[in-house]
């Protein structure tokens, strides 16, 4: 009897060494599971995050680009975006056309040489002025996405004229914003 | 007697399992952090952007008459050759090119603010008999041209890059920009 309940003992340690060690191996296993998850998660969101962003740069690259804004041929050097400005001042806060660029807002911004402040422009003060809005919808509160582009004008030096390009920056905010 | 050992066994084994559990935690932890901040860079479109398009901005420097002002992109030929042109202040080619990256660099921060950046315009000459897209030449035989270096990489985040190639006389001029985020 004595040699059975010894015996019985054995065996419960063994199997709540066992089971410790099921235990245990889960727990590790919960671990390594719920780090991959959180990992692959986290780079999930910002794959999206960069996957819509880089589509919304190619959307404004892409408005850029257009016949309405795009600049002639001859301007500038190497592959680069050109927006004429001379065709951008015509175009902006023109509310028939804010269906046709099909975005929540869309401005254009000369960014250097540096301005000490911002000035919206209108066909009064162009050229001495930074900021072209083209589409600016008053719901739109989300960030704005932006890519450089050559803002470039036909400017006369002693009745000279010639196409002056200054750098500046395309901002939209796409419609839909996930 | 027997069984005393037995728990004292089976709380060791435990305790093991534990400790184990830590450090792999932290050595996950470690790697995670690593990857994120491996050294590498990214080829930013941003950046790309940036180069393009700040290198056919106008400059207030020209050669034949007031009205053929240079991009600053043709400045970098310029500068390359060592011809002067009419720039404000009576500037040199080189001067302007170096004031006028180092000015837009700080202002605009291109790819977000940055703890360090490396702007290396260098002159790759094409190796004879070759087309420039077979053109593999030792680095030995590139002309820097301009070099503006600021902030640490000890400083660095997230590192970005991007690149331009204007073709010149017998070679390219490449425009190299490395960026890194602030922490």
């Amino acid at each position: 009897m004595k040699q059975l309940v010894f015996k019985s003992s054995k065996s419960q340690m063994k199997i709540q060494e066992m089971i410790f060690m099921i235990l245990g191996l889960f727990f590790f296993l919960m671990l390594v599971f719920l780090a991959y998850i959180a990992f692959s998660t986290a780079n999930l969101k910002d794959i999206a995050q960069a996957k819509y962003r880089d589509d919304a740069v190619l959307l404004a690259a892409g408005l850029a680009g257009s016949p309405e804004l795009s600049c002639p041929d001859n301007i500038g050097i190497g592959s680069f975006v050109c927006v004429d400005a001379d065709k951008a001042i015509v175009l902006a806060n023109r509310q028939e056309y804010s269906k046709f660029w099909d975005v929540n807002s869309f401005r254009i911004e000369k960014i250097y040489p540096v301005s000490e402040r911002p000035i919206i422009c209108t066909t009064d003060n162009y050229p001495n002025c930074n900021n072209i809005v083209i589409v600016k919808n008053k719901t739109s509160m989300k960030e704005d996405y932006s890519t450089f582009v050559s803002l470039c004008r036909i400017e006369n030096s002693e009745n000279n004229f010639y196409n002056k390009c200054e750098l500046g920056r395309i901002l939209i905010t796409p419609k839909i914003v996930k | 007697m027997k069984a005393k050992k037995n728990q004292q066994e089976t709380i060791g084994f435990v305790i093991i399992i534990v400790l184990v559990m830590i450090i792999g935690t932290i050595f996950l932890g470690i790697w995670l952090r690593s990857s994120k901040n491996s050294g590498v860079y990214t080829e930013s479109k941003e950046i790309d952007d940036f180069l393009s398009a700040s290198l056919s901005q106008t400059t207030d420097c020209y050669k034949d008459g007031p009205s053929d002002f240079k991009h600053l992109g043709e400045l970098i030929g310029y500068c390359n050759s060592g011809t002067e042109i009419s720039c404000p202040n009576n500037e040199k080619t080189c001067d302007y090119l170096n004031r006028t990256y180092s000015e837009m660099l700080q202002k605009l921060k291109p790819a977000g603010v940055l703890g360090y950046y490396k702007l290396f315009i260098y002159y790759k000459p094409y190796e004879e008999n070759e087309s420039p897209k077979e053109t593999e030449i030792p680095e030995s035989s590139y002309k820097s041209i301009i070099e503006i270096v600021y902030g640490s990489l000890a400083e660095c985040t997230v590192r970005l890059a991007g690149n331009q190639l204007l073709n010149a006389e017998n070679g390219d001029f490449i425009v190299n920009l490395e960026t890194c985020e602030a922490k």
